[in-house]
């Protein structure tokens, strides 16, 4: 027995050290690869890319022959698609010569852990602008377009709203637009909070007027009274309140008040919006068991099964149920803003950061590959496809597409769309929605009127593990408890007992602490970008 | 004797030795080891740091306790994970060992394999189906227990079993008994399986009934089985215990609405520690918890062996 388990051992150590081995070698292969893939096209980069503006042709680029792989981690367990593949991502590789080999997000802490066993692929696509804006952990944009692409240029603004506190951007968010460029494209609508109604259901009232939440409270009311197995108004569990927020002006975050930020709990306009969202329940237009909902899909579902007549969601909810009902029922936006303190103030600085990880093996292919995505021709070529044969840009300002770019099939089989996305700009994103007449341009036409931008408040952000941190988050744990106290409580007096009991526990918490935090930090942010921008 | 140890007996067992041996690795390597990292919960430790910075962060001493204790809602924290926990204890360590006895009591084979193979198939449903289901009986909008007892004029307005803080409890112990006790049964199944079937014969014969049978000669049979079991409980009691899950139950049944009974310490550390990146703060809750836990095992297999003579070591 002895021996026979003798002979099994050494097996196995024979087999382990073939084994290191082989993958030794393989190690050695790959950086040959890379080394000859980069020096072939070293000389490839004469273009000049910057954010908003570039003529670079898929296609430019020097041939070559076998593309640079890198690995790439997309820290987004959401993300529709799951390799490079498709005809556009292997145009854009043509162009850049380099080919992610693409590993999608399995659970939220996977990057986590990646950083904590410092195993980190050679491009990390994320959210978590906090985690991977370390000199750790990634490589500055400041430090590597200079050395491998000297030519590009990002607009001011954008680097300064990316800049964290060592002085470096690790990356170009996508999603940002300055306001400039919102203003230079009036077809670019930016998305907010909306409310979808039942079309039939309105045309049975008569189309009523509704300029005001008293019209949409009275409208409710006729509803109910007209349909009363009928719930008036379903809430989109994601879209609960920014709807009527708006409304009355209330903003979330932070809030400047005369130069001073505050958090958004302590605004009135915050508690005017939370006491109508009571009245709302009290009336008898939303369930109490509409807040246990958690997926929005589930509300959805409700509104195309007939039983609500109004939904918050986004300013395509009307669009997106009307490609979903397939018929059934047809759904319009409320378009107009209701009441005359209805503001929205944008203070996103951008989402998905596409980071350079210091662990990366070919940082000059890894520039090369971002200065194409940043330029229009790349991110275009990624998010829309080939122009002339998948879309036309029209001479107002806008492009027009060739195929259905809500046909999920069609672009997961092409791979348009996605491999777009983290390089896209805020009114890029806006544009490839903008579709003349429907009901989403409709309400962006009239909430344009009513946004100001104001990123400064954005880049307040304290780090993880902070105090303020900490004090933020536990203030937004105790309102997910406590608010639905205040939505639900039988008469106003408790809902305003209920909110007040509400901000006691913040202070206690410590939201003093956290706005003279805010605010020390906001004034120097507050000058830099007024001066970048007039 | 020695002989005997280092020779040929020691040979003679070598390969149960490495059967063993690869079991305790495996306790080194997963269990043992990263034990370590426990001494972040005394640390200011940022991911960022990797591996190594668990060891050269800053001390923060027991900052991250302090933090868990200040906190607005750490006494009804303690109190849910207290109550479903007791509740749990209470209501779903006796049903298995009924169900057991019952079941030993059922002669018709084909009857009684169908009951134990229904009951136990719950234990392989996910907490997320299973909400899923609760959900589809209670819901005040579309559930068929309101439907019906709505349709029948039983009550005139929907009963709130979902979002009502009152109900949560009774919801949280009632799923998890149906999901588990099925399964536990097994174990007292086969403890009841290794009672001498001479001792029935011979009760029979002596003109004990079935019941005088269940007193005297199953319930006493049972006795090691229920202590080990209950001290395992009891051990891992604030998870829920014999049915364990206290944090699915509350981060699936749990919402906005029932979250004043729903929120216990387990969701607060997934919520305020993991989702927000402060793994030292996590570890200093779930560290915590563990050492009440190792309290409480402790405690009762002291009691155990005190009142009854058994007990796990």
């Amino acid at each position: 027995m002895a021996k026979r388990l003798k002979g099994l051992m050494t097996a196995m150590v024979v087999l382990l050290l073939a084994c290191s081995v082989l993958a030794a070698c393989s190690k050695n292969d790959a950086n040959d690869s890379n080394a000859t893939a980069s020096s072939d096209n070293a000389a490839s980069n004469t273009e000049t890319a910057s954010n908003t503006s570039g003529n670079t042709e898929a296609g430019d680029q020097a041939a070559c022959d076998k593309p640079v792989e890198l690995s790439m981690f997309v820290d987004a367990t959401w993300y529709p698609f799951q390799e490079w593949a498709g005809d556009i991502p292997e145009a854009i590789t043509k162009a850049t010569c380099v080919k992610p080999v693409v590993t999608v997000a399995t659970d939220d802490k996977q990057l986590a852990l990646m950083v904590a066993s410092g195993n980190l692929p050679d491009l990390v696509v994320s959210f978590n602008f906090k985690l991977m804006s370390d000199a750790k952990l990634s490589l500055p944009y400041n430090e590597i377009f200079p050395k491998y692409a000297p030519d590009v240029k990002f607009d001011p603004v954008k680097e300064f709203v990316n800049t964290v506190s060592d002085g470096n951007y690790y990356a170009i968010r996508n999603d940002f637009s300055t306001e400039a460029e919102w203003k230079a494209n009036p077809y670019a609508h930016m998305m907010t909070a909306g409310l979808a109604m039942r079309k039939d259901i309105l045309d049975e009232l008569g189309n009523p007027q509704i300029k005001s939440l008293d019209d949409l409270n009275k409208v409710f009311t006729e509803v109910k009274a007209k349909h009363p197995d009928m719930t008036p108004l379903i809430l989109n569990p994601n879209w609960q309140r920014p709807y009527f927020d708006a409304q009355f002006g209330a903003q979330g975050g932070f809030v400047d008040k005369d130069g001073k930020l505050m958090y958004y709990l302590r605004t009135p306009e915050v508690e005017k919006s939370m006491l109508y969202m009571n009245s709302l329940y009290r009336n008898g237009f939303i369930t109490s068991e509409n807040y246990a909902y958690k997926n929005e899909s589930e509300t959805e579902q409700m509104m195309l099964n007939g039983k609500g007549f109004a939904y918050t969601w986004t300013y395509s909810g009307a669009d997106r149920m009307n490609a979903d009902a397939k018929g059934k029922y047809k759904f319009v936006q409320l378009a107009e803003p209701l009441s005359p303190e209805a503001s929205i103030v944008s203070t996103g600085t951008g989402g998905l950061g596409v980071y350079v990880t210091k662990n990366n093996k070919d940082v000059e292919a890894s520039v090369r590959l971002l200065k194409y995505m940043f330029t229009d021709a790349g991110w275009k070529l990624g998010e829309w496809g080939f122009e002339g044969k998948d879309w036309t840009w029209n001479d107002a300002g806008y492009p027009e597409f060739n195929y259905d770019p809500n046909d999920l099939e069609y672009i997961k089989k092409r791979g348009i769309y996605w491999w777009g996305v983290p390089w896209e700009t805020g009114v890029g994103m806006a544009l490839g929605t903008y579709k003349k007449g429907s009901e989403t341009t409709r309400q962006g036409e009239q909430y344009d009127k009513i946004i100001t931008f104001n990123p400064a408040i954005g880049m307040v952000n304290p780090d993880t593990d902070s105090p303020e941190s900490i004090i933020r988050t536990n203030i937004d744990n105790m309102v997910r408890t406590e608010v639905t106290k205040v939505y639900l409580a039988k008469s106003e007096e408790e809902a305003k007992k209920a909110y007040d009991e509400m901000v006691k526990k913040a202070e206690k918490i410590g939201i003093d602490k956290l706005d003279a935090w805010a605010t020390s930090q906001y004034g120097p942010y507050k000058e830099k970008y007024d001066s970048l921008t007039k | 004797m020695n002989e005997d140890l280092s020779g040929s007996r020691l040979r003679k067992q070598l390969p149960f030795h490495v059967f063993v041996g690869l079991g305790i690795l495996f306790l080194i390597l997963f269990s043992y080891i990263p034990m370590f990292g426990i001494i972040i919960a005394f640390k200011d430790y940022r991911i960022s740091t990797g591996i190594e910075g668990i060891f050269t962060s800053s001390w923060a001493g027991l900052g991250h306790f302090r933090e868990l204790v200040d906190d607005y809602n750490f006494p009804n924290l303690v109190r849910n994970t207290l109550i479903l926990s007791v509740l749990k204890i209470v209501f779903s360590y006796p049903v298995p060992i009924l169900f057991a006895i019952l079941l030993s009591e059922v002669r018709h084979v084909a009857l009684k394999r169908f009951v134990q193979t229904v009951s136990y198939l719950p234990h392989f449903i996910s907490w997320v189906v299973v909400t899923g289901i609760a959900y589809a009986f209670f819901s005040t909008g579309y559930g068929i227990f309101n439907d019906m007892l709505l349709s029948t004029g039983i009550i005139k307005k929907p009963i709130e079993v979902l979002t009502n803080p009152d109900s949560f409890y009774g919801l949280a112990v009632s799923t998890a008994i149906w999901k588990e006790a099925g399964w536990w049964t097994i174990i007292f199944l086969a403890a009841l399986a290794g009672i001498d079937p001479s001792l029935y014969e011979a009760a029979e014969m002596d003109g004990a009934g079935r019941l005088k049978r269940i007193l005297y000669i199953t319930i006493p049979g049972l006795k090691s089985a229920c202590i080990v079991v209950l001290i395992l409980t009891i051990g891992s009691m604030l998870g829920g215990g014999l049915v364990g899950s206290n944090f699915e139950q509350a981060m699936l049944l749990g919402n906005p609405l029932n979250s004043e009974k729903s929120q216990i310490i387990q969701t607060y550390a997934f919520n305020v520690g993991l989702a927000q990146g402060r793994f030292s703060f996590a570890t200093a809750i779930d560290l915590a918890q563990s050492v009440i836990s190792v309290f409480l095992i402790f405690t009762s297999n002291a009691i155990a062996k005190r009142v009854s003579g058994t007990s796990l070591f």
